[in-house]
Formats: C-alpha cells, structure tokens, sequence
C-alpha cells in the first residue's frame, strides 16, 4: 500500500513552510467551504482560488490527484441517487460534491507537502486527545503491514484456487477478510504488549 | 553478588482453565551471562520471556516467582523491571510502532520523562550501536527485515536495559543479517537470554542452555555438553547442530545414530 510520507516525492516549496501555518490555513479553508451556501455559488470560487493560487508551490501530480478524488466521488453518489428522486435536493448534491471535492484537494495538499508524522506532532502541540492521536499514529504504521497481509494470504489463496466461479471468489474473499480480522486481533494484543514492555501505561 | 535474573518455581496456566504452560520452572542467569532457552514449539519460551517482563500474568503476582537485579517481581517493581529488562519480540512489526525511527527509539526514553537534546542524542546513540546511523527520518514500513529488526533493538537499548530478553531474534534472517545481527549481540553487555530454534547461534553466543518441553525446564547445562547429547535433543524435538556434528542424525544412511 502507497501511503503519503515524505520519501516517496520531491520536495515543493511548501514543504518548508512549517507545519503550524500548513494545518491552520488548511482547517481554516475546509471550516470556510463547510459553511458555504448549500447551494452553487460564486463564493466557492474563493476556496478554489486559494487552492489554485498554492497549486504550483505543493507540486501534487494531477494525477495522483485525480485518483484520489474519484474515491469521494463514490460517497457522493449516494446524496446524487437522492437527488433524482427530489429535484429539491439537487442544488445540495452540487454544493456537496463542490465541498467535498475542495476539502479533500486541500487535505491532499496539506498531506503531500507535510510528512504525516509532523501533522500528528502539531496536533499533539493542540493537544488534541491522545487517544485519537494514538489510533491515527498506529492506523497509519499499520495499514501497510495489514494490506502486506492481505496480499499474502490472497496470493495463497490463488495459488490453490483452480476453479473461476464467481461464488468461490466470493468465498474466498469473506475468508480472508475474517482472517485478516482474525489476524488483526492477534496483532493488536501483540503491540500492547510490546508497548507495555517499554513502559507504555 | 546478585544474579541478573532469578526465577524459582515459575508456573503459568492460560486463562481461563487453559494448559499449563510453565510448571515449576526454576533457574538463575548471572551479570554477563548469555543463556539460551531452547525447546520445540509450543514449550513455553515465548511465554517465559513474557514473564521475564512482567507481561504476564496479566496482575503481578503477590507471591514473587521472578527476580530482577535482587528485586522481586511484584506489582509495585513492575516499572522498574520492565525498564531493567529489554523484551525484544519475535516480528518487528509488533514492536515498531510509529511513523519514523526516531519516534520508535525514542518511545521507551519518553516514557521515562526524557526529552528535548538529551533524548535526540540519546536515540542517535542507539542507533549508532545498531549500525544505523541517520536513520532517525525513515519510516518503519520502508525498511528491510533486518533493519527493523536492528531499530527494534536500538528501541529496546534506549530502555538501558540490564538483561536482554530475546525472542527467535534471527528467525526471518538472510544469512548476512544474522551474522550482522549475531555480532551486534556478541557487542552488547549484560545478561542475555534468548528464545530460539538457531542452534549454530546458540553455539556461538551462548555460554549455558536451558531446555523447555511442555512448560517444564527438562534440562540446564553448559552449552555444548547439552546439545551434543544426541538422545536429550532428538527427544525433545531438537537437533544435534551442525557445527557439533560429524554425521548429522537425518543423514544420508538415513539412520539415527
């Protein structure tokens, strides 16, 4: 699994600006688009502006961009099969797809340009709980070692799969989620325990 | 002189009514001393260096089976034991918690109260110990086996541990990184102890040898007295290593001799 950390791309000017300004002017422009009009309006192009002005300084690849967007998009289906039942509703389906869209271009921003250790450290700064910060440090270590896992188990499951029935891929499929599930139990109790060995409390 | 570790009469059951997985288990490690705990699988190693830091039993015990440096085991020494012994577990990934190096090295001293310069030097000293100098902005999930394995150790040394307690600490190694990892540990002082299937390591490094089978401690003794007595190893699901051998016991007469 590709996550977003500081080895994996060049540097941009943004990435010496420090982490402070990066994680206020981003909340502050996702808070703003949050409280626009539910409804399109000329007053989104000043986020988009914003955006665009610092678009040249982060150096994001469009698209890596792109891809990462089509994911929101598939929420935002949900709120558009709404919006044909209740012609009402489709101005709110634009402003969300409008919204949504800005916050992620601004997050992606933010954490291409900002190792993902650096935003936990200016949050720890905020003190925001630690517990969540905890959840987000550990979620982030361990998404790679998870889909390492995943990959494994499927590879094994290919290697003794001889038949394309669609209901056996399923199968498969439920199986090795439950394993994973299984597995990640298992791990987790392992963690805490080498946490605790180093004094964690 | 105190011994680094001293357990008397160990014995643990799983909750709830699970197999005994240690029963009467006694024995003693000197200052300096590096032992191996060696049995099949399922014999009660991983358990016993469990034990070791205080992780198990789930509450610390009011009657102490274990000692540190002379200190008893008991709820109000756990920091203190947990501190002067440095578990270092089977998968490094379980051990590697955080998103760059640094902040794993840095976790036990932190926990400690360590901060600011003396903490940063601190961690790079640790890592120079490892061999793994200037690897303080690296991510975890980026690093060979080998490397995490050699951060999981700099995590541990930054506890400044008196006895290191070692989990199969070269299985999933090429045969560079174990012989890396075999003459990081020759460098290290104090007591080692050290749960593994690698006999040639136990060889090498190890003066005396424990044998676990069932959760019972089946024998103690000098290292190559104990494993080449062929008959004491074959029983309990090990071998005779290579290095002490002429003919190996699965040879090619196929004959056990």
């Amino acid at each position: 699994m590709r996550l977003p950390d500081n080895e994996s791309r060049g540097r941009s000017p943004l990435n010496r600006v420090p982490p402070r300004l990066k994680l206020l002017v981003t909340f502050a422009l996702i808070i703003a688009t949050a409280l626009l009009p539910r409804r399109p309006d000329w007053l989104y192009l000043v986020p988009a502006g914003v955006l665009l002005l610092l678009w040249p300084l982060c150096r994001l690849p469009l698209r890596f961009l792109l891809k990462k967007l089509l994911v929101v998009e598939f929420f935002i289906l949900g709120i558009g099969l709404l919006s044909l039942l209740t012609p009402a509703a489709r101005p709110l389906f634009f402003s969300a797809l409008l919204k949504s869209n800005l916050c992620v271009v601004a997050m992606l921003m933010l954490t291409w340009t900002t190792p993902f250790h650096e935003i936990l450290q200016e949050l720890r700064r905020w003190r925001l709980p630690t517990v969540m910060l905890t959840t987000l440090a550990l979620m982030y270590r361990y998404l790679p070692v998870l889909a390492e896992e995943s990959r494994r188990m499927q590879r094994a499951r290919a290697s003794r799969t001889f038949s394309r029935q669609r209901r056996l891929a399923w199968h498969n499929l439920a199986t090795i989620t439950g394993q994973l599930f299984i597995r990640s139990a298992g791990r987790a109790e392992r963690i805490y325990l080498a946490m605790c060995a180093r004094g964690w409390k | 002189m105190s011994a680094a570790v001293e357990v008397r009469d160990l014995s643990y059951r799983y909750p709830p009514k699970g197999r005994l997985a240690l029963a009467g288990v006694s024995f003693t490690v000197a200052e300096d001393e590096c032992i191996a705990i060696l049995g099949p699988n399922g014999a009660g190693k991983s358990t016993l260096m469990l034990h070791l830091n205080g992780l198990l039993p789930e509450q610390p015990p009011q009657e102490p089976s274990i000692w540190v440096g002379g200190q008893p085991l008991i709820a109000k020494n756990l920091d203190a034991i947990r501190q002067r012994v440095g578990l270092l577990f089977q998968d490094p990934d379980d051990q590697l918690i955080s998103a760059t190096v640094f902040e794993d090295v840095a976790f036990g001293p932190q926990q400690l109260g360590l901060d600011g310069a003396i903490l940063r030097s601190l961690v790079s000293h640790c890592l120079g110990q490892v061999g793994l100098e200037g690897f303080e902005d690296r991510a975890p999930h980026r690093l060979s086996h080998g490397e995490k394995r050699r951060v999981c150790l700099a995590g541990v040394l930054a506890c400044k541990p008196t006895v290191l307690v070692l989990d199969e600490p070269t299985s999933d190694l090429d045969p560079r990184g174990r012989r890396e990892f075999k003459a990081l540990l020759q460098g290290l002082p104090g007591a080692k102890i050290i749960a593994t299937h690698d006999l040639e390591l136990v060889v090498d490094l190890c003066s005396r040898v424990i044998i676990l089978d069932e959760g019972k401690l089946v024998a103690q003794g000098p290292t190559v007295a104990l494993l080449s007595n062929e008959a004491l190893m074959l029983e309990h699901g090990l071998e005779k290593p290579h290095s002490l051998l002429h003919r190996h016991p699965h040879g090619p007469a196929g004959r056990i001799s």
